[in-house]
């Protein structure tokens, strides 16, 4: 409806100059007048009216209307307004509740992540090795600092912040976009945590986090690995087990009033967290920090650049020790934090000789007793680019020795011609079931599988040289693994370094045993170990006898390849290594070490003179720690 | 219906006290007299006490219903914030439970015990000497129940009070 329209059709009353009233509809006006000359005396009388018009214009008055029509009006008005309210009201309530109560909810309910307990690494003897405990981390909320710089300089002055930590926090107070939350230093003590607190700085907070530690020092380091900050691991055993020892977030919900204090009546959810499992290794953290202390000791002595040790037991494959040494940029030995043991492939060397000669007795070629010509020195691929002459450690000229005797020796010549009676085929069978070029079972981050060519495809003086040592890689673990093979009687049993594991609901749960397959016969075994002894009591490995225990074991001196060859007598680069097994009668523990670059110009660059004296003294540890006893009657070197 | 007995009682109560009057005084002024009690209105009697009983009883019942939600609110409070002390005090059980393994874990560290071992003139054994032990002393041994090396049994046994704690314990919220 028009308010105008209908005041134009509205009766008005008009009075004119002459004081009369007349009414009329503005849509029935008089008309005007006839259009024509008018006389002078009406035409003045019109200008005059016209005039007298425009002085005092009409006076419009409004009636009053109807009533009942506009309270009907209003009425209605005021109906529809309730009936819009009413719908939004009904509208709020179903459809859409959902954003306002999201709203309220925001306002009043907290909403926390409740971190997983990371799980616990132990020691086979319950001992620690690495742990969460709770710690500290201090945040600022950029929004609510105060004083950007004097915060800063208080909290460099407790926390003592670096100067790039200093100008993230400034730059932060400053941006012009505050951020809700920066951190400023993460899992500190709680003691400072404390200091910080008290100083009631505006903005700044302290909240709990967990804190992954090592309570046993560096013991272990290199096998258990790393986490970040944020407690995920990255490396070694924390990264290999990282589905397991991380647990599940849980969450809370809690209705809070403005003091932080749980609402009566309110609801509250709590999805509890499941704890990470905990593993319990196959090591023994007392024989490690020991064999660590050791190695570290040995490789300092010998300027070496580094060393690798594994202690395995002989009939469950469980290792009980695995270290690595290393010398960082500033020349100072520690402890790796790689695992060298298992990532690192190298020649073997003649510690290698081992697996020819189990081949060559396994396959009845030969006998310990069976000998063969061995000249000073073997020329292969002559007079073309690959010709390479092979030689042995100790030069001698043509001489008739036996395969004791080429063991004892430690003669590459001697060993490759022996091999040769096996083949190329049956050799690398051999060498493929002692486990090289193929992962352990241990299955660590990185770790290596080596590299052996399949046999079809040995050319030229490969051929010769695979039989004692160049010519395939192999990594500590493996070599280790395949020693004790030997020592088992000649069953292969995969090494492992995870005995348990403890669930969240505690169950224990012991891992199953190791895989284990036969590679040569029990005799074969026997035999190679009875050489292996003569090497210990009469040959290179002298210096890894112990008292009154049997030992036996074989050393390796290997050539480093650099730049695609193995240098020269004036600038070859040396991995000396001992491997072997007591009592030799019954074996119970394998160890290997491996002594990486020591000092070329020393005379204990060799494996018999760098590793076999440290091997002795590991085996003592061992026998202490692990209460290992003689066999009856073994009296050691006496009377061999 | 006792209220409408009760109503026609009074109303033929004041018709025999009317005739009285007439009685008494008599004439027409008397008939005059009679015809206006006849048109007076009949009142009726209303049982107020009852009325007034159970309005105090509403507002007592109601009174008595506040003060039941009040208290039924406070103890709901009470009760909420014990729930939170005793929330605190589990997570402050278990901080120092942790806090407590890492102590007892480095403690019991080799280095620590090297450490300490030198301190009180221990060094590292540098050989090994074994002793022959009779056969009936290693009976006697065995007899005595001393328990041996560890085997697997062992590992279980070592990890039991553990695996016992973390059961029962888990991290809870």
């Amino acid at each position: 409806m028009n308010g105008r329209g209908h005041a134009g059709r509205r009766p008005v009353q008009v009075t004119d100059r002459r004081g009369s009233t007349r009414r009329h509809s503005s849509s029935t006006r008089p008309p005007a007048h006839p259009p024509g000359r008018r006389t002078g005396h009406a035409a003045r009388r019109v200008v005059a009216r016209r005039a007298a018009t425009r002085a005092a214009p009409p006076v419009i008055e409004f009636r009053v209307g109807d009533t009942r029509k506009r309270m009907r009006f209003v009425v209605n008005l005021f109906a529809g307004a309730c009936a819009v309210v009413l719908a939004y009201c009904i509208w709020l309530q179903t459809g859409g509740s959902e954003p306002l109560l999201q709203d309220g909810r925001s306002q009043r309910v907290r909403e926390s992540v409740i971190v997983a307990q990371r799980g616990t690494i132990f020691a086979r003897d319950g001992g620690e090795l690495a742990i969460s405990v709770p710690s500290s981390t201090v945040y600022a909320d950029p929004r609510m600092v105060v004083d950007g710089p004097s915060t800063v300089a208080s909290l460099t002055a407790v926390l003592g912040l670096s100067t790039t930590k200093q100008q993230s926090l400034l730059d932060s107070f400053a941006a012009a976009e505050k951020k809700a939350f920066v951190y400023v230093a993460r899992q500190i003590d709680d003691e400072l945590a404390a200091v910080v607190l008290s100083l009631d700085l505006e903005g700044v907070g302290v909240i709990e986090e967990e804190r992954r530690i090592m309570p046993s020092g560096e013991v272990g380091r290199s096998v258990l690995g790393l986490t970040n900050v944020d407690g995920e691991g990255i490396a070694g055993l924390e990264k290999q087990y990282e589905e397991i020892l991380r647990g599940i977030d849980g969450a809370r919900m809690r209705e809070r009033d403005r003091e932080g204090r749980s609402l009566p009546g309110a609801s509250s959810t709590t999805v509890a967290p499941i704890p990470g499992t905990d593993l319990v290794l196959t090591i023994d953290r007392s024989l490690q920090f020991q064999v660590e202390t050791a190695l570290l000791s040995r490789v300092e002595e010998l300027k070496a650049k580094g060393g690798t040790v594994v202690i395995m037991d002989t009939a469950t494959g469980d290792i009980y020790s695995m270290a690595n040494v290393t010398r960082n940029e500033f020349d100072e030995v520690e402890v790796s934090s790689a695992n060298l043991a298992a990532v690192e492939a190298f020649d073997p060397g003649s510690v290698a000789k081992v697996f020819s000669v189990a081949a060559v007795i396994d396959a009845g070629v030969a006998t310990p007793d069976s000998t063969v010509e061995v000249p000073g020195s073997m020329t292969f691929n002559e007079g073309t680019q690959w010709e390479q002459e092979v030689h042995d450690a100790k030069p001698h000229g043509l001489q008739t020795m036996s395969l004791r005797q080429i063991v004892v020796d430690s003669s590459n010549i001697g060993t490759l011609l022996m091999a040769q009676r096996v083949g190329n085929t049956t050799l690398g069978e051999y060498l493929a079931g002692f486990g090289f070029g193929t992962r352990t079972a241990v299955d660590f981050p990185d770790e290596s599988a080596g590299i052996i060519k399949d046999a079809e495809d040995w050319q030229g003086a490969e051929a010769a040289t695979i039989s004692y040592g160049y010519g395939y890689t192999a990594s500590s673990l493996q070599l280790a693994a395949a020693v004790n093979t030997v020592a088992n009687g000649g069953v292969y049993v995969a090494p492992r370094l995870l005995a348990a594991t403890i669930d969240p609901s505690g169950t224990f749960a012991e891992e199953p045993a190791s895989a284990t397959r036969r590679v040569v016969s029990p005799e074969s075994a026997a035999t190679v170990t009875d050489m292996l002894r003569d090497v210990v009591c009469s040959g290179t490995g002298r210096d890894a006898r112990i008292d009154e225990m049997s030992v036996a074991g074989k050393t390796g001196t290997s050539y480093k390849l650099q730049g695609g060859g193995y240098g020269d007598a004036t600038n070859r680069i040396y991995r000396a290594s001992f491997v072997g097994f007591f009592p030799a009668q019954a074996p119970r523990v394998t160890i290997l070490v491996t002594i990486d670059e020591p000092d070329p110009t020393s005379n204990d660059r060799f494996g018999g003179k760098a590793a076999a004296p440290l091997f002795a003294r590991l085996a003592r540890a061992a026998i202490h720690e692990l209460a290992i006893m003689p066999v009856a009657g073994d009296t050691g070197c006496d009377g061999r | 219906m006792a209220l409408a007995v009760r109503t026609e009682h009074a109303r033929i109560d004041r018709r025999g006290r009317g005739a009285a009057a007439v009685a008494v005084a008599g004439g027409d002024r008397l008939a005059g007299s009679r015809a206006g009690v006849a048109n007076r209105p009949n009142l009726t009697v209303v049982p107020r006490r009852r009325a007034a009983r159970s309005i105090i009883g509403i507002w007592v019942l109601a009174a008595i219903l506040m003060a039941g939600a009040a208290a039924f609110q406070t103890q709901l409070a009470r009760r909420q914030v014990t729930l939170d002390i005793l929330d605190s005090q589990i997570r402050a059980a278990h901080d120092t439970y942790d806090v407590l393994r890492r102590e007892r874990a480095e403690l019991r560290s080799p280095g620590r015990l090297v450490e300490q071992a030198a301190l009180l003139g221990m060094r590292p054994a540098e050989s090994t000497e074994f002793i022959s032990i009779s056969p009936d002393v290693i009976a006697e041994v065995q007899r005595s129940g001393v328990p041996g090396d560890s085997g697997p049994d062992g590992l279980v046994e070592e990890f039991a009070d553990f695996a016992a704690v973390k059961s029962q314990a888990g991290r809870a919220p």
